[in-house]
């Protein structure tokens, strides 16, 4: 499986790890060199320094023959941008989108994208916690 | 007609200004506040304070009632969310947006922004047509390059140097619409007298831009 990651933060750090672990192959972008220190020793995948909003460095990374596309920078903006190129010009099949503030989830509602928020994610899984502990 | 204006440095100022002076109703959207204090003091808008990328400022901009929304950030990613935002959430009938990385362009419309101001390709196509002087500074080309809004230094030497508005012979479809003096603003009329170092705001047609500014200032694009 051939993946792109945009952000490598510490979730797109951990999560380039993750798969490159386990055999996939894997690009990472971030457009700091700095927070590649995010992956781990085992990471064997690819790092681009640069913007992933510029469509040359997505070219760069070959979205074209990508299956899967995760944006999880820390920029909505540029995850809602590079997850629309992803969709719209390269047809990647499976897309993932993280959401930092949990109000622009709203322009995800027509799309097929996936898209994960943390802080509802986390959320819920307390609100849960402690329902469940009431009972 | 109701305009949102999201983002953007002196020229949303001057937009502004434009549209209003048209009898449109313009609303700002800025995430700089002394910015928007001072642009709430000097144009009769609505002036929103926030980041015009979050559904909800957009949303207090009056957006779904809005007939045309203009993203002018230097982000593109940015520019491009709020015109989604714009047509996708709140409807608004037509989005404009101006980009800032030429290769760009082609994404935006392919993901349906309706109609895209490339600020390089504007400027590189400037530099082409030799613009050489350093008083002519063409701040937007709208329209698809048919309408231009030009600012023009006037010098001791210019043509329109102490001459009244109504003594200039400017082609019929040309305006000026605003002298800066002296960091003040006059809304010129037919008896304003210009002066050297006034700053005018021309809004011309790209057919006649050459002889309005020969008639200001003596020399043409």
């Amino acid at each position: 499986m051939y993946t792109i990651i945009v952000g490598c933060g510490r979730t797109g750090g951990e999560l380039a790890s993750r798969l490159s672990r386990a055999g996939h192959e894997v690009v990472i972008i971030d457009r700091s060199e700095a927070s590649f220190a995010n992956l781990s020793p085992e990471f064997t995948g690819f790092k681009l320094h640069g913007n992933a909003a510029e469509l040359s460095l997505l070219e760069e990374a070959k979205i074209d023959r990508a299956d899967v596309f995760v944006a999880t920078s820390d920029d909505d903006n540029v995850n809602y941008m590079t997850s629309r190129i992803a969709s719209c010009i390269f047809n990647v099949p499976r897309i993932l989108v993280r959401i930092n503030e949990p109000e622009k989830e709203i322009l995800y509602e027509k799309t097929e994208l996936e898209t994960f928020s943390p802080t509802t994610l986390l959320a819920g899984q307390l609100a849960n916690t402690i329902t469940d502990n009431l009972e | 007609m109701k305009l949102i204006l999201v983002g953007g440095d002196k020229a949303t100022y001057y937009l502004a200004q434009t549209f209003a002076a048209k009898g449109h109703r313009v609303v700002l959207v800025n995430k700089d506040r002394d910015y928007c204090e001072e642009l709430s003091e000097k144009l009769k808008a609505l002036v929103v304070c926030g980041d015009g990328s979050q559904p909800s400022v957009l949303e207090d901009a009056g957006s779904r009632s809005a007939d045309a929304l203009l993203a002018l950030t230097p982000d593109d990613p940015a520019n491009l969310l709020i015109c989604q935002l714009a047509r996708e959430v709140f409807s608004v009938p037509r989005t404009f947006s101006i980009i800032n990385n030429p290769t760009n362009e082609k994404i935006f419309k392919e993901l349906g922004v309706e109609q895209v101001f490339n600020k390089t390709t504007l400027l590189s196509e400037l530099v082409e047509q030799k613009v050489t002087s350093e008083n002519i500074d063409t701040i937007l080309s709208l329209a698809g390059g048919r309408v231009n809004v030009t600012q023009v230094v006037l010098t001791d030497d210019s043509p329109a140097t102490n001459q009244k508005l109504e003594e200039l012979a400017l082609p019929p479809d040309s305006v000026i619409g605003t002298v800066i003096r002296d960091e003040g603003i006059i809304v010129p009329r037919g008896d304003t007298k210009l002066q050297a170092d006034d700053e005018l705001l021309v809004f011309t047609l790209n057919t006649n831009q050459g002889e309005v500014l020969e008639a200001l200032v003596g020399s043409k694009l």
